[in-house]
């Protein structure tokens, strides 16, 4: 049996790569072998504390987790003052944005005092939108006509109850006199009215709102009747002079002489059995009270509508007119 | 306490201390002791030392690059994990420092050789022959007309004793790049030194 003697390996690039790099690294070894030891290169003194110093510095700097805890507490100290400032002054704000009902009652009272068509109106409004028991009733039956015609009448003798009680003051500080009120002025009304006012306690931003409403109506007419009650002032018969013909023709000449715009204005104040009382506005804003006599003149009222009503009949202008002319 | 027994002390000391990890010492040193970096410091302030002079540098600036590779360090104590072997991480903070440097100094670096052959390795005349002198001085240049690239990891292979891997993760290169870049160092060296083979 013979057997073929095996062929040594043909080196590849890689194994002569791998001799020739343990060669070099076997002559520089050699080399570094050659080299005396260099034990006494090292950095200085000098650096050597310089480093050490720094590394000390900077562990003694260092915060301490004490510290930590104190930045932390105050910070939450912090968030929570900000908070609670901030929930303050949005508080206050609201308050300021929707003031209580009794202020705004206030308001509606101190210019309503003398003014009872005004407070009228203001009630006239808050009985309709409270009330919601009528259209129900409407909607019932036919045979509920009777429940309808017993709430109008309820209406009826409620409304001027709460037009005393109600609006001169504050609605809400008025709502137990109110009922006690319209309980003593008619035994049928106690149920419609206690609904209303139960209706009232219920919505007070309606009310609110209608308030708000009604007091800038008021002050409107306010400020109207201000300015006629400042232009005419109160009547004494004892001193007021009788208008004589020549005083009549007088104004007459110095009224034609007038534009259309500066016309002279009469106002009848009071009426007598045998005379007038007159008031005349002057184009200079003064008045001058006059009476007349019934023997010599004659009024013609003239209508004058202010807020789609006709004022009574002493504000009215008149039409003076010399009755032997 | 006795001399003997101080003595007996310091020896234990010594032993414990020489038992301590470096990436022990750092987590210490970063946990508030300064006195584990006096350790670490001693242990390795003459490798990196001589990393910076074996780069051709003057002795003053491989002193300042010293200072800044440990301030850097001190700074970064909070930032060391005792996953990464801690000369290697001190390493690449040195490595880091040098290339801060040549990018700023690059204009001055054949002044810095030229500083470098006549100080850097100022080897006493009187406990070296003047063979060993010159053999020094030969190297020294070879070394430093290397490229930088086989420069650097001839230095942190032969001079500072890192395996190819660590030089790799040091500065950031493939494994194969670090190899063939140790191995073309060493056949220039061997092909300028020939003359100098005993």
């Amino acid at each position: 049996m013979s057997s073929e003697p095996t062929k040594p390996a043909k080196p590849t690039g890689h194994d002569h790569q791998q001799t020739q790099l343990q060669e070099d690294e076997a002559f520089i070894d050699a080399l570094y072998q050659q080299l005396p030891a260099d034990k006494d290169q090292q950095p200085s003194d000098f650096l050597d504390k310089r480093i050490i110093k720094a590394a000390y510095q900077a562990v003694a700097t260092e915060p301490t987790k004490i510290n930590k805890r104190k930045i932390t507490w105050f910070h939450f100290l912090a968030t929570a003052a900000s908070l609670t400032l901030v929930i303050s002054l949005v508080v206050q704000q609201q308050s300021h944005i929707l003031p209580p009902v009794d202020t705004s009652a206030d308001l509606v009272s101190s210019s309503q005092k003398n003014k009872q068509s005004s407070d009228d109106e203001m009630i006239v409004e808050a009985v309709e939108e409270f009330s919601v028991t009528k259209p129900m009733m409407e909607n019932t039956s036919t045979n509920d006509s009777y429940a309808a015609t017993q709430y109008d009448q309820q209406m009826a003798i409620t409304q001027p109850v709460m037009i005393n009680s109600i609006a001169p003051k504050s609605i809400s500080a008025r709502q137990s006199m109110t009922t006690q009120q319209s309980a003593l002025a008619s035994p049928l009304a106690p149920t419609a009215l206690t609904s209303i006012v139960t209706v009232v306690k219920n919505q007070p931003r309606k009310l609110e709102k209608k308030s708000y409403q009604s007091t800038a109506k008021i002050q409107q007419i306010n400020q109207q009747a201000f300015a006629m009650t400042k232009r005419s002032s109160p009547v004494n018969a004892a001193t007021v002079q009788k208008l004589t013909l020549a005083q009549y023709r007088i104004y007459r000449e110095q009224d034609a002489q007038l534009s259309a715009e500066n016309k002279l204005r009469w106002s009848l104040i009071s009426e007598q059995t045998d005379s007038y009382y007159i008031t005349i506005y002057l184009s200079d804003n003064n008045t001058a009270s006059y009476r007349l006599a019934k023997t010599d003149f004659r009024l013609n009222t003239l209508p004058v509508k202010t807020h789609d009503k006709q004022t009574p009949n002493k504000q009215d202008f008149s039409e003076i007119i010399l009755k032997n002319e | 306490m006795t001399q003997a027994e101080l003595a007996l002390k310091n020896i234990d000391k010594q032993l414990v201390d020489h038992d301590v990890t470096d990436e022990a010492l750092m987590i210490t040193y970063a946990k508030g002791d300064a006195s584990a970096f006096e350790q670490l410091y001693q242990r390795h302030k003459r490798v990196i030392f001589h990393f910076f002079i074996k780069q051709g540098l003057s002795t003053a600036i491989a002193e300042e690059l010293c200072h800044d590779t440990w301030l850097k360090l001190i700074n970064a104590r909070k930032n060391y994990q005792i996953s990464a072997q801690f000369r290697t991480y001190l390493f690449t903070i040195a490595r880091n420092t040098l290339i801060d440097h040549k990018n700023k100094k690059s204009s001055q670096k054949e002044e810095a050789h030229a500083d470098l052959t006549k100080t850097a390795i100022a080897l006493k005349e009187t406990e070296t022959s003047n063979q060993q002198r010159q053999l020094a001085q030969a190297l020294t240049a070879n070394i430093a007309a290397l490229p930088d690239a086989q420069r650097e990891v001839f230095l942190l292979k032969q001079e500072s004793g890192f395996s190819i891997d660590q030089i790799a993760k040091i500065t950031t290169q493939h494994k194969e790049k670090v190899k063939s870049s140790w191995r073309y160092a060493l056949q220039r060296l061997r092909k300028g030194l020939s003359d100098y083979v005993i």
